[in-house]
């Protein structure tokens, strides 16, 4: 199934595309032009030149520069909440499905009262008790997101228990650990995947926004929201200090979407 | 139906509760203590002798499950103290910014209906056609445009640009306009998207054959047969939506200055204002959980089939 993933040409755009952004995190502070926190006083709101390529903002510093090292914290932290979430969700949801009992009743009773709140509340309670920032932020999203890979992934697994495979793998006598991830695992991954891309595209603009209403990252850093926030007061005067960081969310996720629904589709073609 | 609603309705119970300790829990569990706190919100200097007094009036010096039980009593009667920043009651500021904040959602639901019923249909009469590409493509970016970077590109064009409608603030008609769209962008492209995929799946349904069959006109089979079927689901996680909405409208509050609850819980975690902070947890909590019933009973009442199909 991965190796279809890779074939399809939607996605392999995609995948590149993901790649690039990727790359330009992780290398950054090479391919920065400027530090991202120096000060220009004398080039404030600077112009489109070779020192700055996308120009400068009210304090003179790079754009350019700023949106690849905010990519670090804004790619780092979706990616990070997505992780966590997706591997802690998918783990308590296989085991959900696949044992049942007591332990599906409470578990999924739990998600249920996850669920019942907004997801805004419980971000609001960690940030209140931690204190506003990025790490705070992020534990907070974590703590809302994982119930998602939890009921899609027991409800796929409940799916794949009964199977024959499954069922003459456990009559031969096949650990449980062994089936959930020789068997059942595989057999769910790509779902899983999609939502998980899904989400990282849902979780990459809630930060942001959280961002952006103070409770993340504090000034002077580059994370994407918070230079929306900073651009905000010189709307009417230099609209690309907040057009940049923007667009740069929007392109990340619009990828991620078309990726997401381009695997879940594929997979219900396959299961067809 | 009866035993669904009281299950239901006890269910909640236990959710309230839990979102009130966790509210409460707040003030005892953040860095440092509530009597410090309330000192630096006020900007007075901290004293031994201010400190105590600030305890005994608060009543940080009983033992905690007692000031839960204090704490719980006054906010059943909606009486979540005074704001630490301005000394007025919570409640008061809370209902006001209320009322903003539905008045937004209120017009954001309009939006939504008027812009994805049409659209939806028009996309799902006939999938693959080029309406139906581009109706795709603009839902597509509908629901990746984060809301509060669309809000200013909107405002950057009709305000600052074209001057037709006011930056931010509230008051006419034309204040609105903005915000609700905004609010309402990714939910149009979610329900745009729901919707001819409804429209899409049913038409391929055998009773649709039959209508056919039986000789009905296509239209009359979109409106009367496959149209209702497939607004169901949209109306329930429309329901839903409205919860979603109420929170989600900080974002949009804060771009156009909007004066909903938005603003004021936005203030209140800058300023470390708890009361604030804990009175918001617990009005959004509440009326989220009441919509998210509201939703499910109405849900029943339209699919009494969920009855029978809960138990396996």
């Amino acid at each position: 199934m991965i190796h279809r993933i890779l074939e399809d040409k939607i996605c392999r755009f995609c995948l590149v595309f993901l790649l690039i952004f990727t790359c330009a995190a992780l290398f950054a502070p090479w391919i920065a032009p400027n530090d991202p926190n120096e000060i220009h006083y004398t080039a404030r709101f600077a112009k489109i030149s070779r020192e700055f390529p996308l120009g400068t903002d009210y304090m003179g510093r790079c754009i350019l520069s700023r949106l690849l090292h905010g990519a670090r914290l804004s790619l780092g932290s979706a990616a990070g909440i997505t992780i966590v979430s997706s591997v802690l969700g998918t783990l308590l949801g296989m085991i959900s499905g696949y044992v049942g009992g007591r332990f599906d009743r409470v578990l999924m009773g739990v998600c249920d009262a996850v669920r019942a709140f907004p997801g805004m509340v419980i971000v609001l309670v960690s940030v209140g008790i931690l204190g506003t920032g990025l790490l705070s932020l992020c534990l907070g999203m974590m703590a809302v997101r994982w119930v998602w890979y939890t009921k899609v992934t027991r409800n796929l697994t409940r799916a794949e228990r009964k199977k024959e495979v499954v069922l003459a793998s456990a009559m031969a006598g096949s650990s449980t650990t062994g089936i959930l991830f020789g068997l059942i695992f595989p057999a769910i991954r790509i779902p899983i995947l999609a939502v998980a891309t899904l989400q990282f595209g849902t979780a990459l603009t809630a930060l942001a926004g959280y961002s952006f209403l103070g409770f993340g990252a504090a000034p002077p850093s580059p994370e994407w929201g918070m230079m929306i926030q900073d651009g905000r007061s010189f709307i009417s005067t230099n609209p690309s200090m907040l057009f940049w960081p923007g667009f740069c969310i929007l392109m990340v996720i619009i990828v991620t979407n078309i990726l997401g629904d381009r695997m879940q589709e594929m997979f219900e073609l396959v299961r067809k | 139906m009866r035993n669904y609603l009281q299950r239901k309705l006890l269910g909640m119970l236990p959710l309230l509760l839990l979102v009130s300790a966790a509210a409460f829990a707040l003030v005892r569990l953040m860095p440092g203590d509530a009597a410090t706190a309330y000192l630096n919100a006020m900007n007075a200097p901290i004293t031994e002798a201010a400190l105590q007094k600030v305890q005994k009036d608060l009543g940080l010096d009983k033992p905690v499950a007692v000031q839960y039980g204090i704490w719980l009593k006054q906010a059943l009667s909606l009486d979540f103290g005074l704001s630490y920043m301005t000394k007025r009651p919570v409640i008061d500021e809370l209902m006001r910014g209320f009322y903003y904040t539905a008045v937004l959602t209120g017009s954001a639901v309009v939006w939504i209906i008027v812009f994805s019923l049409p659209l939806g249909i028009l996309a799902g009469r006939h999938p693959g056609s080029f309406m139906d590409q581009i109706i795709r493509a603009m839902t597509f970016l509908g629901s990746s445009i984060p809301s509060f970077w669309l809000g200013f590109l909107l405002v950057e064009f009709f305000s600052l640009r074209l001057k037709l409608l006011p930056v931010q603030g509230a008051g006419t008609l034309k204040h609105i306009l903005l915000p609700s769209i905004t609010l309402a962008c990714s939910y149009l492209a979610m329900y745009t998207k729901m919707l001819r995929g409804g429209i899409v799946e049913h038409s391929g349904r055998t009773y649709v054959l039959y209508a056919r069959a039986r000789g009905l006109k296509k239209k009359t089979i979109l409106w009367r047969h496959i149209l209702p079927n497939a607004l169901n689901p949209v109306l329930t996680s429309l329901g839903l939506s409205l919860g979603s909405m109420l929170s989600g409208a900080v974002i949009v509050e804060n771009v156009f200055a909007w004066p909903g609850m938005g603003r004021v819980i936005v203030h209140a975690v800058a300023g470390r204002d708890y009361p604030v902070i804990q009175g918001y947890i617990l009005v959004i909590a509440a009326v989220y959980i009441v919509l998210n019933l509201g939703v499910d009973i109405l849900c029943a009442m339209l699919n009494p089939g969920i009855f029978t199909e809960e138990e396996t």
